[in-house]
């Protein structure tokens, strides 16, 4: 019987009109998550209205396919320019672009896909088997939990910053939190640091200052190359599309250990695809056998984040379907969508409509092998985007930038602030401040600070709230860990590597 | 080379001349053109689905041209509505106005007040509500204020913002009945909603809308709701004031609104089109499937609403000390 | 680089305490809370103390003092040309100011073919156009020409 709803659930989505949605809707997705400035969430935002005339299943799953699409999307300009096309993809520059720099674009664009589609097949799955059970251990994460997923966060700057310029990093990231906290407090509710500026009271905006570091300080360093006489980077040769095996074998258990924290982490309602990214990413540095090689054009580098963050996709999925909680922005519109279709996410969706699950849930699957299709072929005309000439490539990216910039709230302040801080991590870069830390500050630093202080405002003032939670423990330990661990790794090294090397080859205390 | 130039300036203005908008057309009869809905709130929010309801059900009558929403967001609605009554008054341009138009100028210094707009009409109207976990041990809204009274400042009652509309609830509930509460702020009922569930606090005071699929299902209970009278997705739940309790309506109305330089003809024009989608039926089923009342005012009626709660946001604030 | 490392450290340490001061005047915190100004202060406090690291650590080490070169200035120039195409769309609208903006950055480029150029121009022009005003309901930039 059970059977039967299943094969009538899974036949649901391969009507032709849904079909056809869902395959336009990952294009749609690939190319709005390409473009710098166009987020995952404007293009469900953009598709939403698209979806009232259509059936629900349709509907809804376009909107999936559009997710998923845009989630990977991201990663295509973060490779090929440098520049992410989502926040989620802010990480898969890191070794991405080494790569194309090598002329291996090819290969880091192949594990892409692969990872991607991996990621979100594999919290598809999860959502499938645990979902209820896993979200009720999402709701164990409160303010506090918070508080410490976020410090474990931000500690990563640490690590991900090398020795040489470590204390950069960490000026970089402080500089990200200061600036995060323009706008208004979010427990007292009053304004600060906005000087009255109507446009600084909302906080600047971090797509456009994401665009500008990225993408803007990216050009400027173009234009200097190109008059500095040098031409172009290393043809990429492509042999075949698909990825190669000793890729593949390499990346293997990054992808699993990527894809079960991206699940994990789209559980829990408030963590979205970038923080995922970076902190499988963190997690790679430390577990993985390639560690040395990341940050320096290592496939297992791209592989990490793009699986984390199609995880996280399909794992944000988890809180909404099973509690009616969106996890994120994308899911707030899903469950807007949901909601005006007259479905009503929550145990109810699980006894009283489950060929509607069912196909909710084939049409994830679905849409996922859909994408690798799609990427695929569109994999060597991607490509293509760098053969132009990059006299002609440049405006143009400047003009995207400045109407993605504009494009997210309609407002030219953003575009000030896009070029404003381009100009000043063109600069700042040469002297070796990194991007990245700028980016996780932004995302974490608010989220640390308000969970922080609603705790102790739950707590009226006691600190205990946060050392009787074991999670909490657990994750300012391994914060703590990671922020004193440059300091403490040569001392460790001192005492308990020998002074001359023993008969056994001393020991590693890592 | 300077035929290249010039080349360039023709294809530019021609390509101009080919792009310009119809809009407004001088002389041509309202609506003649795409009518643009701005919300100054999220996505997939309770305000955004009214307007994209309105979006759905509109274009037939407003002579089938097409309506368009687009979400302009920042400082709790402020980033928009300082922007929205600088638009065209010709009634293209239209804001969909909450009760943030009322209560932002009087908490903070921003650059607009309730008189810059032209309020056309009123679209829905969530009451504010008081909802605790079912495995509490507040069966009714006096549990509670019991409570409340023997534990000054210890019941964690969440909100969607700080002094945002749940949270003005919660300031005139305890008013109301002489008690204190200790208000947790959330960046949106969302995460308030989360934060019940998870039992972290133990009460919200965000809509009846908003808690819906949880009451349903059994998590949590609703106590009561601060309207005139019962709501009927709810009818077993009292409002205050049937509690004796002198808490007036509170709620995150939403209507739609024209800067104030609209000429009286278009606000009649368009108030007279768009009660006729409120009134549609597609209207209705879209907001009642999203768990949306239906609660019409006309523009007179809106404006003077408008006016009242001015009146009674200023009082509520100065007294307790609200603005920063 | 080492001059423009210590400049730009002073800048951000500059930066911390400004915020520092202005965060003296914002509402201390009840019930618990820590207060408005508790986190500006605390992290302007870390950036003028890893601001000093930076400059001690400049300062020991060798590095090239030459900044400044032609290319860096000539990009520099090309920035602020963007910086006028933003005021001049502010001005003309999109539609106007983006080819132009286009056609003169392919001539500073060297790139002399004149009908490849305009014929670009105009393409992406209205491709990004299209897209985003008729697609996404992205209003551009409003001027006096309404465009």
């Amino acid at each position: 019987m059970e059977l039967e709803l299943v094969m009538t659930a899974v036949g649901n989505v391969f009507e032709p009109e849904t079909f056809i949605t869902m395959i336009v809707g990952v294009v749609l997705g690939v190319l709005i998550g390409a473009l710098p400035g166009l987020t995952a969430t404007m293009g469900v935002a953009l598709l939403l209205p698209l979806t009232f005339g259509m059936a629900p299943l349709p509907g809804l799953l376009v909107l999936i396919s559009v997710f998923f699409g845009a989630i990977y999307g991201g990663s295509i300009p973060a490779i090929l320019l440098k520049t992410p096309g989502t926040p989620a993809a802010a990480v898969t520059v890191i070794d991405g672009y080494e790569l194309t720099k090598q002329g291996l674009g090819g290969r880091a664009m192949s594990i892409s896909i692969v990872s991607a589609v991996f990621g979100g097949l594999f919290s598809t799955t999860v959502l499938i088997l645990v979902a209820p059970q896993l979200a009720q251990v999402a709701l164990r994460f409160n303010s506090p939990e918070y508080f410490a997923l976020a410090l474990f966060g931000l500690s990563i700057i640490i690590s991900l910053s090398s020795t040489a310029s470590l204390s950069k990093g960490i000026m970089v990231g402080l500089f990200g939190i200061l600036i995060s906290m323009i706008g208004v407090d979010p427990i007292i509710g009053v304004a600060r640091f906005t000087f009255g500026n109507i446009n600084l009271l909302g906080g600047l905006s971090f797509i456009p200052i994401l665009i500008g570091i990225f993408a803007f300080a990216q050009v400027l360093v173009m234009i200097e190359e190109l008059f500095m006489g040098k031409r172009s980077d290393p043809p990429m040769k492509i042999k075949s599309v698909f990825p190669r095996l000793s890729d593949l074998n390499r990346c293997k258990w990054t992808m699993l250990r990527s894809a079960t924290f991206g699940s994990l982490m789209g559980a829990m309602p408030g963590v979205g695809a970038d923080i995922s990214a970076y902190i499988s990413y963190n997690e790679e540095r430390r577990w993985s056998k390639h560690r040395e090689n990341m940050g320096n054009g290592e496939i297992a580098g791209v592989a990490a984040p793009e699986t984390a963050n199609s995880a996280t996709a399909g794992g944000s999925f988890i809180p909404l379907l099973t509690l009616g909680i969106p996890g994120d922005a994308v899911t707030a519109v899903i469950l807007g969508a949901l909601v005006m279709q007259g479905v009503r996410p929550g145990p109810a969706l699980f006894t009283e409509q489950r060929e509607l699950l069912y196909s909710i849930f084939s049409g994830m699957i679905v849409s996922n092998l859909l994408l690798l299709v799609v990427a695929f072929i569109g994999l060597r005309f991607f490509i293509k985007i760098l053969s132009i000439k990059k006299e002609f490539l440049i405006p143009a990216v400047v003009v995207l930038c400045v109407i993605g910039a504009f494009a997210i709230n309609n407002n030219i302040f953003d575009v000030w602030v896009m070029l404003i801080m381009g100009f000043i991590w063109y600069a700042v870069g040469k002297f070796g401040f990194p991007q990245s830390p700028l980016i996780i500050a932004l995302i974490l630093g608010p989220m640390a600070e308000r969970e922080f202080r609603r705790s102790l405002v739950l707590s009226n003032g006691s600190y205990s709230i946060f050392w009787e939670s074991p999670i909490v423990v657990v994750l300012v330990t391994l914060a703590m860990i990671t922020l004193f661990m440059p300091v403490l790794k040569p001392i460790f090294l001192k005492i308990f590597k020998p002074a001359k090397p023993a008969s056994n080859g001393g020991q590693d205390n890592e | 080379m300077k035929k290249a130039i010039s080349a360039v300036l023709a294809a530019t203005l021609l390509l101009a001349a080919c792009t310009t908008p119809g809009g407004g057309g001088g002389g041509a009869a309202f609506p003649s053109s795409t009518i643009n809905l701005t919300v100054a709130f999220g996505a997939g929010g309770g305000t955004d689905l009214t307007a994209r309801a309105f979006q759905a059900a509109g274009s037939q009558y407003f002579n089938d041209q097409p309506i368009t929403v687009s979400n302009v967001t920042g400082g709790g609605g402020a980033t928009w509505y300082s922007q929205g009554h600088l638009q065209d008054a010709d009634g293209y341009e239209v804001t969909v106005v909450t009760v943030e138009i009322v209560t932002l100028p009087l908490l903070q210094d921003v650059p607009f007040t309730p008189d810059d707009y032209r309020y056309v009409v009123m679209m829905n109207f969530p009451a504010a509500a008081i909802t605790v976990h079912a495995d509490s041990p507040w069966y009714t809204l006096q549990d509670l204020l019991d409570e409340a009274a023997e534990n000054p400042s210890q019941i964690r009652v969440g909100n969607s913002g700080v002094n945002a509309i749940w949270d003005l609830h919660t300031h005139a509930l305890s008013q109301a009945a002489g008690v204190s509460f200790n208000h947790i702020p959330y960046e949106g009922a969302a995460p308030a909603v989360v934060a019940l569930m998870a039992g972290e606090i133990d009460a919200v005071a965000v809509s009846a809308a908003e808690v819906s699929t949880q009451v349903l299902d059994g998590t949590f209970r609703l106590l009561a709701v601060a309207a005139s009278e019962r709501l009927d997705s709810f009818p077993d739940v009292p409002t205050h004031g049937e509690l004796g309790l002198d808490v007036p309506n509170i709620g995150g109305w939403r209507g739609l609104a024209l800067p104030a330089g609209a000429s009286d003809e278009v606000v009649a024009e368009f108030e007279a089109r768009a009660a006729q989608v409120i009134a549609s039926q597609e209207f209705n089923d879209i907001m009642s499937g999203a768990d949306l009342t239906v609660n019409f005012l006309g523009s007179a009626d809106f404006t003077a609403y408008v006016q009242e709660q001015q009146a009674f946001f200023a009082d509520m604030i100065e007294e307790l000390g609200l603005r920063e | 680089m080492k001059i423009g490392s210590i400049l730009a450290t002073l800048c951000f340490m500059i930066l911390g305490a400004v915020f520092f001061v202005l965060a003296g005047d914002l509402a201390s915190g009840s019930g618990g809370d820590v207060g408005a100004g508790f986190f500006p202060r605390a992290i302007s406090v870390l950036m003028i103390i890893c601001g000093i690291s930076i400059i001690m650590g400049e300062v020991r080490k060798n590095s090239p003092e030459l900044f400044f070169n032609s290319f860096i200035t000539k990009s520099i120039l090309m920035g602020l040309i963007s910086v006028a195409y933003v005021f001049f769309m502010e001005l003309l609208g999109f539609v106007i100011a983006t080819p132009i903006y286009i056609f003169a950055y392919l001539l500073l480029l060297d790139q002399r073919k004149m009908l490849m150029n305009t014929l670009y121009s105009v393409c992406v022009t209205a491709v990004v156009y299209y897209v985003f005003r008729e697609l996404l309901n992205v209003r551009l930039s409003v001027s006096f020409l309404g465009i």
